[in-house]
């Protein structure tokens, strides 16, 4: 089993790093607003003000994509509790800040992965929203203010993962849509937990194990890269059944392929649970 | 508040009194009790006779236990093999071969549970003046005892008492005893909780358009197997 692991993810390393340039080239051409010094002190008092990126300044930002890693961004407060649905789609490159008013720490891409990036609202603050980053390191946040070219949408699913009980459970609208037994990573090479949420819905070239692939918005804690991409763990199919309830990947989350069909419509941006 | 304030710096130096404050006065609102709180003692009186809260333990998301195996003599009451722990959300607290003299009151078990706020009280082959007293008694279930020229006192089974700060404490046996004149409260077994904090939900917002289901796209992600 093993072997076909690395089997299936060495076929697929050729394309990352294709990946990447397209998320970077993606991030690289828009802008969030007006030119201004990045030393601009911030109003900082009652509704903040957002400090205005240049187009230049965002290119030079580190990208909130699954292959970044973005320092200093805030660490999720709460990484346990959970999350209400509430989604959020840059329709343009968006700068994000480390805190209402604050300065800006990444460019959060309208798409990665070849798709839109949608990613999961945690709090509020003077019309700004803190959001799930789907970068590196795990839990990172950031801050988008209110208004510009943001949409918002509410995701009813949410996603539960057990890694104890090695189970999976999709919800819409409270109200359980499956539930199915699944592999999660090994002693070394755990699954990481908390709070995250769907960032892609992915159609692989060759469909090695699983037809769809939905990479989360964290990483393994234990590999920086795996199969040549940047240790993103995601939930998949997995064509063997003796691997459910074990803990044998080196992070993602196995389900039987018959999941998959549920999990394709969960909208990006919902919540994943790990415990 | 203040009573909240003066556990905190009182913890590390005595776990009773931590325990007296929380559960006489219960954490003020505006400090609420932590997320998944867990509190127990075995028993103590107030008034003429005084019995210090015993085995008394309290926890705040870590597991905390202890056992005492009798009470310090005194006129009024007797007991043994005293049990309690508390953990995340969770509290329970036991206490065995109770028997209160005066009035007429004795268990071989005395155990008050409480479960994300949620409690229930467990009774065994417990009398009151000779009658057997129900295994499981209904929450704040009140009785009466005439005890002529002493007075009248008030026994009540699975007293539940929700605290300020959300928090349920459920006492098996609460006792009003009038001793020298003036009411004694007895107290056996007692448990403290609230709820694991498992929905904190981030800004409720209604509205907003349903997300879009997603296209699945055709791409390759290295994913971590």
């Amino acid at each position: 089993m093993e072997g076909f692991l690395l089997h299936a993810t060495r076929a697929v390393a050729g394309a990352s790093a294709a990946a990447g340039l397209i998320a970077v080239a993606a991030t690289g051409c828009g802008s969030s607003g007006s030119a201004a010094s990045a030393d601009e002190p911030s109003s900082a008092s009652g509704a903040a003000k957002a400090r205005p990126v240049s187009a230049a300044q965002l290119a030079r930002l580190p990208q909130a994509t699954t292959f970044g890693t973005v320092r200093g961004a805030p660490v999720d407060p709460e990484p346990s509790a959970l999350l209400d649905g509430t989604v959020l789609h840059p329709a343009k490159d968006t700068a994000v800040y480390d805190k209402p008013g604050g300065k800006p720490i990444a460019a959060l891409p309208a798409k990665q992965l070849k798709g839109p990036t949608w990613v999961p609202v945690i709090a509020e603050k003077a019309g700004w929203r803190q959001v799930l980053l789907p970068s590196r390191p795990n839990h990172a946040t950031g801050w988008l203010p209110g208004g510009g070219d943001v949409k918002e949408a509410t995701s009813s699913y949410r996603i539960d993962v057990s890694l104890k009980q090695h189970r999976l459970t999709v919800t819409d609208g409270g109200r359980k849509a499956g539930s199915w037994p699944v592999a999660v990573g090994t002693g070394k090479n755990p699954t990481p937990t908390g709070r995250t949420f769907v960032l892609a819905s992915l159609s692989p070239s060759h469909p090695t194990y699983s037809k769809l692939i939905f990479p989360l918005g964290t990483h393994s804690n234990s590999l920086d890269r795996f199969g040549g991409g940047p240790g993103t763990v995601a939930l998949h199919g997995w064509p063997d059944q003796s691997v459910f309830g074990r803990d044998v990947s080196h992070g993602c989350v196995r389900m039987p392929q018959k999941a998959l069909d549920t999990l394709a419509s969960v909208p990006l941006g919902s919540p994943v649970q790990i415990v | 508040m203040s009573a909240v304030r003066h556990v905190r710096r009182a913890a590390a130096g005595a776990a009773v009194v931590v325990s007296v404050a929380a559960l006489a006065t219960g954490p003020a609102g505006a400090d609420r009790a932590p997320t998944g709180h867990g509190s127990a003692f075995g028993l103590s009186a107030n008034g003429p006779v005084s019995v210090p809260v015993i085995s008394a333990v309290a926890s705040h998301g870590k597991p905390a236990e202890r056992s005492l195996v009798s009470v310090p003599d005194n006129p009024l009451l007797s007991a043994k093999v005293l049990h309690t722990n508390a953990e995340k959300a969770k509290a329970r607290a036991s206490v065995a071969d109770v028997l209160i003299k005066k009035l007429k009151l004795k268990a071989n078990a005395v155990t008050a549970k409480c479960t994300q706020g949620m409690g229930s009280v467990d009774l065994v082959a417990a009398e009151l003046d000779g009658k057997r007293l129900a295994v499981s008694p209904s929450p704040n279930s009140a009785l009466h005892a005439d005890l002529g020229p002493l007075g009248k006192a008030t026994v009540t089974l699975n007293k539940q008492t929700r605290n300020a700060d959300g928090t349920l404490t459920v006492t098996a046996v609460e006792a009003r005893v009038p001793v020298a004149g003036k009411m004694e409260t007895v107290t056996i077994s007692s448990a403290t909780c609230g709820k694991e904090q498992a929905a904190q939900p981030a800004p409720q917002k209604p509205g907003g358009p349903k997300a879009p289901k997603p296209t699945p796209v055709h791409h390759d992600l290295p994913v971590t197997g």
